[in-house]
């Protein structure tokens, strides 16, 4: 049976395109057959954090109100073979999908893939209500900032509201020596906060820039631990126990010294 | 035919019954409209109290807000019911102290037990105790005392109508602001944490003043 996760946040920039475009070749690689869903209309950018800008015909906006049949708007991508984009229209806005033709788009993409990962836009209004009306799992993105835990736990109240109890998150861009200065908030307050089960402690890293930049997510970087945190992330969807990465390792030899006495 | 929301009058007060015939956006459409043809009709600040168990939490709170933006405030059908699932902190000597005798016994407590997140509003006629947190966003308005057994980093109210007895504890008390009466404090500093508040701790007024005390200390005061 196929699963069907939205990935959301509210506040715009905390990585949600990344994460989505991230998990889905975690998951492809692993041998699932994933598509990956962009809802963000008039404002898509999950094409080009995967490289497929160029080959896109169709898209979801065209699926919804009948003009082809979903199999012609599917990007196949061009190194993971089992992994496939929807994206939406650029030209349009957010109004031109509602939540039961997504519903309706999801249910006939179930019997042929085992995940389907929706990117959410940005904020509350329409598009944020389609995006998660299909889903089984909802991610929340957030990052150790004020701004974006407050808007994370609003996304929360609203998805609880809409019924979606079944809610985990993403703490993406943690740089360790802020957290550890004091000047972006702890691991701890964040939980303590939001409430939900934390799957992913992502870093901060340049490399997630320059993948984007290429086209190729950053998962697949052995060296980067990004990629390493995303590949956790994915093996704790599929129900394996990973321990959380230690950010501490790039850290300063002072700073973990200040560490083992408290300060 | 049968009416969806129907006002009633009696010795108590003005009610409002809503029936869980249709669904719930169906009832507030129909609400609004009935609000809006009979603006002229319900003199502003009348209280009205809802009774319909079938909406959620939220659902009230939005009803609460649709009455108010026409002047009117709701507030729920008292039901022994509400008695039954209170948590069993609350009978310990402690904590009744905590509540204003004479609060306790007109209104009963208003019993939460969940987070109170960023955007979501409660308001209640008596006292409130949360079984969660109170998150920054959030607001809980109490005419009485308002208790979080968890911690409170949003908007409280305390004694909104005027009491400034009323006081507002937490396991974890550090609030973006806390109000109590017609006195208002705010945090003194932006982001606190955890370790900021370690212990519970009470805020009462006195002396115009809103002041915080751990609330084991207290305790030693008055024994």
């Amino acid at each position: 049976m196929s699963e069907i996760i939205v990935v959301t946040s509210g506040k715009g920039g905390v990585g949600k395109t990344t994460t989505t475009a991230n998990i889905g070749v975690g998951f492809a690689k692993r041998g699932n057959r994933v598509v990956l869903i962009d809802t963000d209309t008039g404002l898509r950018n999950l094409d080009l954090l995967l490289g497929l800008e160029n080959r896109i015909m169709y898209d979801l906006v065209d699926v919804v109100t009948g003009v082809v049949p979903y199999k012609k708007a599917l990007v196949r991508h061009k190194k993971y073979d089992n992994l496939y984009l929807l994206p939406t229209s650029q030209i349009r806005d957010k109004s031109s999908v509602t939540g039961e033709q997504l519903i309706e788009v999801c249910n006939k993409l179930r019997g042929e893939f085992d995940y389907i990962i929706i990117d959410c836009p940005a904020g509350i209004e329409q598009g944020f209500q389609t995006a998660i009306a299909a889903a089984d799992l909802a991610l929340v993105v957030t990052m150790p900032e004020v701004s974006a835990v407050r808007d994370a736990d609003k996304i929360i109240g609203e998805l609880n509201r809409a019924e979606k109890d079944h809610i985990k998150l993403i703490v993406n861009r943690i740089r360790a020596h802020m957290v550890e200065s004091g000047d972006m908030l702890n691991l701890a307050d964040i939980n303590d906060i939001l409430a939900i089960e934390c799957i992913g402690q992502v870093p901060d890293d340049e490399m997630v820039v320059t993948s984007t930049n290429r086209g190729d997510p950053v998962i697949s970087n052995k060296k980067s631990l990004a990629g390493q945190a995303y590949n956790n992330i994915v093996c704790r969807l599929c129900g394996e126990q990973v321990p959380f990465l230690d950010f501490q390792r790039g850290m300063s030899f002072v700073g973990k010294i200040k560490r083992i006495f408290g300060l | 035919m049968r009416e969806e929301v129907v006002f009633k009058g009696s010795c108590s007060g003005l009610r409002v019954i809503l029936a869980n015939t249709v669904t719930y956006d169906k009832i507030k459409e129909m609400l609004r409209l009935k609000l809006e043809s009979s603006r002229q009709f319900f003199k502003e600040g009348t209280v009205i109290a809802l009774d319909a168990d079938w909406l959620d939490e939220v659902q009230k709170q939005e009803m609460t807000h649709l009455f108010s933006e026409y002047g009117l405030v709701l507030t729920q059908v008292q039901r022994d019911a509400i008695k039954e699932d209170s948590s069993p902190e609350k009978s310990t000597p402690q904590e009744d102290m905590a509540l204003s005798q004479e609060m306790a016994d007109e209104v009963e407590t208003m019993i939460i037990n969940q987070n109170i997140r960023n955007g979501q509003e409660v308001i209640a006629d008596g006292s409130i105790v949360i079984n969660g947190n109170v998150n920054p966003g959030g607001t809980v308005i109490a005419r009485g005392n308002i208790e979080v057994h968890g911690s409170c980093r949003g908007i409280v109210h305390a004694g909104a109508f005027g009491d400034e007895n009323a006081t507002v504890t937490a396991e974890h008390l550090i609030p973006i602001q806390i109000r109590i009466g017609t006195l208002v404090a705010r945090s003194p500093q932006v982001n606190m944490s955890k370790e900021d508040a370690p212990y519970p701790e009470v805020a009462r007024a006195k002396d115009g003043k809103i002041i915080l005390e751990a609330v084991a200390e207290r305790r030693e005061d008055n024994e």
